[in-house]
């Protein structure tokens, strides 16, 4: 009778247990957990079919801003990803090529050197760090993260997410938006932006700018100790294990008086990375000569719009296919269809956010502001909208389904 | 170690486990001095040596007036037949002045360093004021000093211990390790209760065999308490930091949002310390002890007496036993008594009730304006014990005539209004109370409560109480809480002679299973905790 009444009871604690754990398990996986554009690059990196990916773009959001996937398999075949995600930090940068020789084996890798670049007094947050650690496997790399770059005491956090983002539920309805888009993410199989995030817009620098005196500048300013202490970590890592298909370089940026200094660092890197044999590509010192234009081809201060990242995917390219020998890797009909779909979706967000920079510029809007458009529901809902209203407008033909050809014109949707 | 982290759950799991399987019931209680005692050194190590003077002093002492006591006895039994009733009268009355000195002595000892860590910086400005402002060019220095950790509930707790063996009320502990467990306890260090040692002593060192129903009924009233402190207490306490927290808070607002902020108070001090408690309690009821509640729905009182008698009732029954009943009966009170009722006034009804209740009027203020000092040293908190030492006073006094006013109006003493208008009217009592309690200063508490009259404003402070740290995702949360709380504490008033664990025993086990599911799930997801968001000390712990 006692033993029955034991087990009934140990039973009823165990139902009891599992039901906290288990909805705990599921609150943090799918509801309470930090979820942006930045998740959703990460999350759609691990998607992609194993050694499909003919070349990685490794940095913070001026990768992600300036680099179109899509474009570069419509004009050169290859298949690409920006695995980047905002201000990411120096002590990420090593951790991120060892996720993507681990999970793809790209015939390239490319690194944007902002990580390192920061001054030691302007390291990026917390939330920057987790930006990559909480969206990647929970792997020895991961681990090895883990013990470098978190105090011990804040460890728990990172395996157990929801002592950290439990209070995230006051972010609701807004973040149903990604939440939606992250389904559809996972239901598809693959990221239709491929990573891509811009804001329509057109900066118009309102400060003197320098990019003009940069080709003639070779000065060097040192770099700070923690950007400068990771790069060479970086580098030795790559050395010690003979990775040799790895490319640094520095996208352009619109360099006013604040940044100078910053682009004297960037000549500091360059030197340590060529003094290991790897090969530095500056565009920012050369982002005239390149065709960047300021007045043109930015939507801020530090990033590239849809007609920057045109130019900047179009030399990327190039360099890769001409100079490092990248060529397009065989797909399967499947991949080659995500692709094509990929190919698609950049065409309505160039589009769209065309159109949307015509109408800032009719306002005589030409400040730091604009319209973003993420892999989130309700950019998918617009430029799909404006696709369908506006089939032939902009300069990319979009492929709409048949049933939708005949749409009604609706203005409203890009007010 | 807090009370609400994951490490003092994990302890109290260790330590459960160790209690309840080592095979010797007898010495089941070292464990539980050995986990104060770490959980004591984790907290504050440098500090212990002020707990240890405390119990070696007071177990010392207490024995010292044991052995007075045995001996007088003795003495007294030997002299049977050979002395006469005036010669023992007058050994005893000797004996009685010994044995004050003796526990006068303890009380200084360990007063003296409570009252001198916690006081003397405020003595020494309110002197150097005095001084001052009589142009007298000379200043105590102040010092840097600390608070050792729970000092004055472990104070209050041996001192009662002394005063009750002087009494002769129970025999003192002579294990030395077995005392200073009961000081130390480590689920009661922080924010009390203050137990007395007849209650809680005996339960401390009994040896408890493992009770599936007291271990679940203490796990639910720790969630309860969880609950309390990190959903409610934690979350509300952002927004009156705001307010409060810089001494421009306090003309920056509007005094709608300062009335706000002041109500919010009332809601926060409750569940912090009430939750606090639960989680004492339902620790100590995981190895089986009981202890004393401190809480009682004090927000439903209809007189600022009964309040007191539901708020903070371990510091209430320790002032009773240890300070209002020696005040109340003591000669100088009784014949101040006298003295009023042979005057004119004295004869008169209303004189001769005035000069009956004068020595409780009397001692009552005292006593709160001890519960003011203890509470902090500051004159916001003089200001806070008189506030309610007053009131109770004006209130005894005046008694007779509430009661004829009610008789005249033929208002029905059982009437649901009247007894709602009486709990309202308490409760603004208290609030104002509150203003000194979390006001900086007595001069701000004096601001914010011209302020409540002054400067109400429903927009302006509509718009400033969304800007408090807290939206108004939050601000919903806190009401359902408030709900939740009221519909809780409504039921436990209906059925106090049971608690709602024990009520909740009764109903099927899936309905059980949700409540404490969703009390659990809730606790996740809304409780304020990991980093960033630092669960704030329990607000009775800085006292």
């Amino acid at each position: 009778m006692k033993k029955k009444l034991y087990l009934l009871r140990a039973v009823k604690l165990i139902a009891f247990a599992l039901a906290v754990i288990l909805t705990t398990y599921l609150l943090q996986f799918f509801l309470l957990k930090r979820i942006d554009n930045n998740t959703m690059r990460m999350e759609a990196f691990y998607l992609e079919d194993k050694d499909t990916l003919d070349a990685v773009v490794i940095g913070a959001s001026d990768v992600y801003a300036g680099y179109s996937a899509a474009y570069a398999y419509e004009n050169y075949g290859i298949t690409s990803y920006p695995y980047a995600t905002q201000a990411s930090p120096a002590n990420i940068v090593l951790p991120q090529i060892k996720e993507v020789i681990k999970h793809q084996h790209p015939k390239m890798v490319v690194v944007e050197i902002n990580s390192f670049l920061y001054k030691d007094s302007e390291l990026p947050n917390e939330a920057s760090q987790r930006m990559f650690a909480d969206n990647v496997p929970r792997d020895e790399i991961w681990r090895d993260y883990l013990a470098d770059a978190v105090p011990e005491e804040k460890q728990l956090e990172y395996y157990l997410p929801i002592v950290k983002y439990h209070s995230s539920w006051t972010d609701y309805p807004w973040k149903i938006k990604f939440l939606k888009a992250e389904m559809g993410l996972k239901q598809l199989g693959y990221s239709r932006f491929r990573g891509y995030k811009t804001v329509a817009n057109e900066f118009h620098p309102d400060a003197k700018t320098y990019n003009d005196r940069l080709p003639d500048d070779d000065h060097s300013d040192p770099m700070g100790a923690a950007g400068q202490r990771y790069l060479i970590q970086t580098l030795d890592y790559l050395k010690e294990n003979n990775i040799k298909n790895v490319l640094f370089v520095r996208f352009p940026h619109i360099v006013r008086a604040e940044a100078f200094a910053r682009f004297r660092r960037t000549n500091e890197a360059g030197k340590i990375i060529e003094s290991y044999g790897y090969d530095f590509i500056n565009l920012e010192k050369y982002s005239d000569e390149y065709g960047f234009v300021n007045d043109k081809d930015y939507y801020n201060w530090d990033h590239l719009n849809i007609y920057g990242s045109e130019k900047l995917t179009e030399i990327m390219c190039k360099k890769l296919t001409q100079d490092y020998g990248v060529t397009p890797a065989q797909l399967t009909d499947a991949e080659k269809k995500s692709w094509e779909d990929s190919v698609n979706y950049y065409h309505m967000i160039y589009n769209y956010s065309q159109e949307m920079i015509k109408r800032r510029l009719k306002l005589g809007k030409v400040d730091d502001g604009g319209t973003t458009v993420s892999e989130d529901a309700k950019s998918i809902e617009t430029i799909e909208k404006y696709a369908r209203n506006h089939p032939d407008a902009g300069k990319y033909k979009v492929i709409l389904p048949e049933d939708q050809e005949e749409a009604t014109v609706d203005n409203s949707v890009i007010d | 170690m807090t009370y609400t982290s994951i490490k003092f759950i994990l302890f109290v799991l260790a330590t459960a486990l160790i209690y309840f399987v080592l095979p010797w019931k007898k010495y089941r209680w070292t464990v539980l001095l050995a986990a104060s005692a770490v959980f004591y050194c984790l907290a504050a190590y440098k500090y212990a040596v002020f707990i240890l003077f405390t119990a070696l002093s007071t177990m010392l002492i207490g024995l010292w007036l044991d052995k007075v006591n045995t001996a007088s006895k003795a003495f007294l039994k030997s002299k049977k037949g050979e002395w006469d009733r005036e010669q023992k009268k007058a050994y005893k009355n000797k004996l009685k002045v010994k044995k004050r000195w003796i526990m006068a002595l303890c009380l200084i000892l360990n007063f003296g360093i409570l009252a001198f860590l916690k006081y003397f910086n405020f003595f020494a400005g309110s002197l150097n004021d005095v001084l001052g402002s009589f142009g007298i060019d000379f200043s105590v220095p102040t010092l840097k000093l600390f608070l050792p950790l729970g000092i004055s509930f472990y104070t209050f707790q041996s001192m009662g211990y002394i005063v009750d063996v002087y009494r002769e009320k129970i025999k003192p502990q002579t294990n030395p390790f077995k005392f200073l467990l009961f000081v130390s306890f480590f689920p009661q260090i922080i924010q009390g209760p203050i137990s007395n040692y007849e209650q809680l002593g005996h339960q401390l060192f009994e040896g408890h065999d493992f009770d599936f129903t007291r271990f679940k009924h203490g796990s639910q009233l720790i969630m309860w308490g969880f609950f309390k402190k990190l959903v409610i207490a934690d979350r509300a306490v952002v927004a009156i930091n705001t307010v409060t927290s810089s001494f421009q808070g306090y003309s920056k607002y509007s005094g709608t949002t300062l009335t706000f902020t002041i109500l919010l108070y009332a809601f926060q001090l409750y569940a912090d310390f009430s939750g606090g408690i639960d989680i004492s309690r339902g620790v100590a009821q995981l190895f089986g002890i009981d202890m004393i509640d401190n809480f009682k729905r004090p927000y439903f009182s209809k007189s600022i007496n009964e309040y007191w008698r539901r708020w903070h009732i371990s510091l209430g029954a320790w002032m009773k036993d240890y300070v209002f009943n020696p005040l109340a009966i003591s000669s100088a009170f009784l014949n101040a008594s006298k003295k009023m009722k042979a005057t004119r006034f004295g004869k008169t009804s209303a004189g001769a009730h005035i000069a009956k209740v004068l020595p409780t009027a009397f001692a009552s203020l005292i006593v709160f304006l001890l519960v003011g000092i203890w509470h902090g040293a500051s004159y916001k908190y003089v200001a806070f014990g008189l506030w309610n030492g007053v009131i109770i006073m004006l209130s005894t006094l005046m008694q007779p005539l509430f009661d004829g006013v009610t008789d005249k109006l033929h208002i029905n003493r059982k009437n649901f209004f009247f007894r709602l208008f009486q709990m309202v009217r308490t409760f603004i009592v208290v609030l104002i109370g509150y203003v000194f309690d979390v006001a900086p200063s007595f001069k701000l508490g004096m601001m914010t409560i011209t302020r409540f009259f002054t400067d109400q404003s429903i927009d302006r402070g509509a718009s400033e109480i969304m800007k408090l740290g807290l939206n108004w995702k939050d601000l919903v949360l806190l009401g359902v809480c408030v709900v939740v709380v009221w519909v809780v504490s409504m039921i436990q008033e209906k059925h106090a002679d049971t608690t709602i664990r024990e009520m909740l025993d009764k109903k099927p086990f899936i309905l059980r299973f949700i409540l404490f599911f969703l009390l659990m799930i809730s606790i996740i997801i809304f409780g304020i905790y990991g980093s960033g968001y630092a669960a704030s000390d329990f607000v009775y712990m800085q006292f």
